[in-house]
């Protein structure tokens, strides 16, 4: 129930206007850019057949098009992360927090929780209006007919917010001053972002483009989705040293 | 300003930024396909069915016999299935090599197919040019949207009126 006010408390302080219509401005606008122009499947005699194949190939190209809304998403990572965690810790008004009658682990995962939750569903809206406006009249109808393949773009984008926020989590709680973090997490994940111009070939084992369901290797999903669980891990155990001490 | 306003603000910042960055496409350059050789069965059509934008798409179709290419809305595909399809919203006949360019009023799925009317099993491939240019539809789609959000945000800052003066009264 504490936890639940808490919750709470940090998601109204973080759905505010003026954190809330530039994270939906830049996500809208980058999530076109990553998205692929179309797709094609041969025509058969079974409708729903061929409605499947269209509803797969939607679902590749929302789950493409976290390519592109990766750069916002590394932006407001880096941002949102350092201000709630490495600002706080620089401030004291963390100190705040411990004095309530809740453990530090919760109030990491309160933190985490709180921002994952507003990031990823400015995302998400971001990939079904891009899906939605890709074929306006029939995304109703293939959404019907095969529900899992155009659900899959949520996965790819709740791994690639995992990534994202694991990596700048990791920055803020070891950073002495939250603009730090905020450089340090930023140029980490651009140079990911980056890595195409150097070497094409390798742009498929690294992110964002492993969160490309569909066109990438799961063992590159699979490995760097266990590198940022590990990461947060590793983040909560530094937030959580660090209060005891402090 | 209340939650209604607000939200109507964000549908407004969407639509407006996907505009944006749809826009920018434009400037992405042409792009080129191709369907490999396949049959073309009487009685069934033959092809492939593509998420298609409103840009300018060149059709170069090869065949061995006379065949005849059809872009059909993926909804009305079935209804007169490996007829002559009334629905076409673009068709051609082909007699060996044939060229067709069309745009489509929207975007959408669309199925570019082939039929023979002889009896004879044809073979044919397709080649496809796709030139960008600006989406007029996808700009009247989000101004609807943006207009949605400006009315919500209006009908939010009214309700906020009506219920102060109420409540000060």
């Amino acid at each position: 129930m504490k936890s639940l006010i808490l919750l709470k408390w940090e998601l109204a302080s973080l759905f505010r206007l003026k954190v809330i219509l530039p994270l939906t401005a830049f996500m809208f606008f980058t999530s076109q850019l990553g998205a692929g122009i179309g797709g094609s499947t041969s025509v058969g005699n079974n409708q729903e057949l061929l409605s499947m194949f269209l509803a797969r190939f939607l679902g590749w190209m929302g789950s493409d098009s976290v390519s592109g809304l990766y750069l916002a998403l590394a932006f407001f990572s880096a941002i949102l992360v350092s201000t709630c965690l490495a600002s706080e810790l620089e401030s004291g008004i963390l100190k705040f927090y411990v004095s309530l009658p809740t453990s530090r682990l919760k109030i990491f995962a309160i933190k985490f929780l709180a921002e994952f939750i507003m990031v990823f569903s400015i995302g998400l809206s971001a990939i079904y209006y891009l899906m939605f406006m890709k074929a306006p009249g029939d995304f109703l109808g293939l959404l019907a007919v095969s529900p899992f393949y155009v659900l899959q773009p949520c996965i790819s984008l709740a791994l690639a917010t995992l990534f994202t926020f694991a990596v700048s989590m990791y920055f803020s709680v070891n950073s002495r001053r939250a603009w730090h973090a905020s450089l340090y997490s930023l140029i980490t994940l651009y140079s990911f972002y980056s890595v195409r111009q150097i070497a094409p070939g390798a742009q498929w084992f690294l992110p964002p483009y492993t969160f490309a369901l569909g066109m990438s290797e799961m063992t590159s999903v699979l490995y760097t989705t266990l590198f940022s669980v590990l990461l947060i891990c590793l983040s909560c155990y530094i937030f959580v040293r660090k209060l005891e001490v402090s | 300003m209340n939650n209604l306003s607000k939200i109507g603000l964000i549908i407004i910042v969407a639509s407006l930024s996907t505009l944006g960055g749809n826009s920018l496409q434009v400037f992405g350059g042409s792009l080129s396909s191709s369907i490999p050789t396949t049959l073309v069965v009487p009685g069934t059509y033959a092809g492939d069915c593509e998420f298609l934008v409103s840009y300018n798409y060149t059709i170069t179709i090869n065949s061995n016999a006379t065949v005849e290419f059809m872009v059909i809305p993926f909804n009305q595909l079935f209804e007169q299935y490996g007829e002559h399809n009334d629905y076409a919203i673009a068709s051609v006949v082909v007699d060996n090599w044939g060229k067709l360019t069309f745009k489509p009023d929207r975007r959408g799925i669309y199925a570019l197919v082939l039929r023979t009317s002889d009896s004879e099993v044809a073979m044919a491939s397709m080649s496809v040019l796709v030139t960008r240019v600006f989406e007029w539809d996808f700009l009247y789609d989000s101004l609807i949207i943006a207009a949605i959000g400006g009315i919500l945000s209006i009908a939010g800052l009214v309700v906020e009126k009506v219920f102060k003066r109420s409540k000060t009264s």
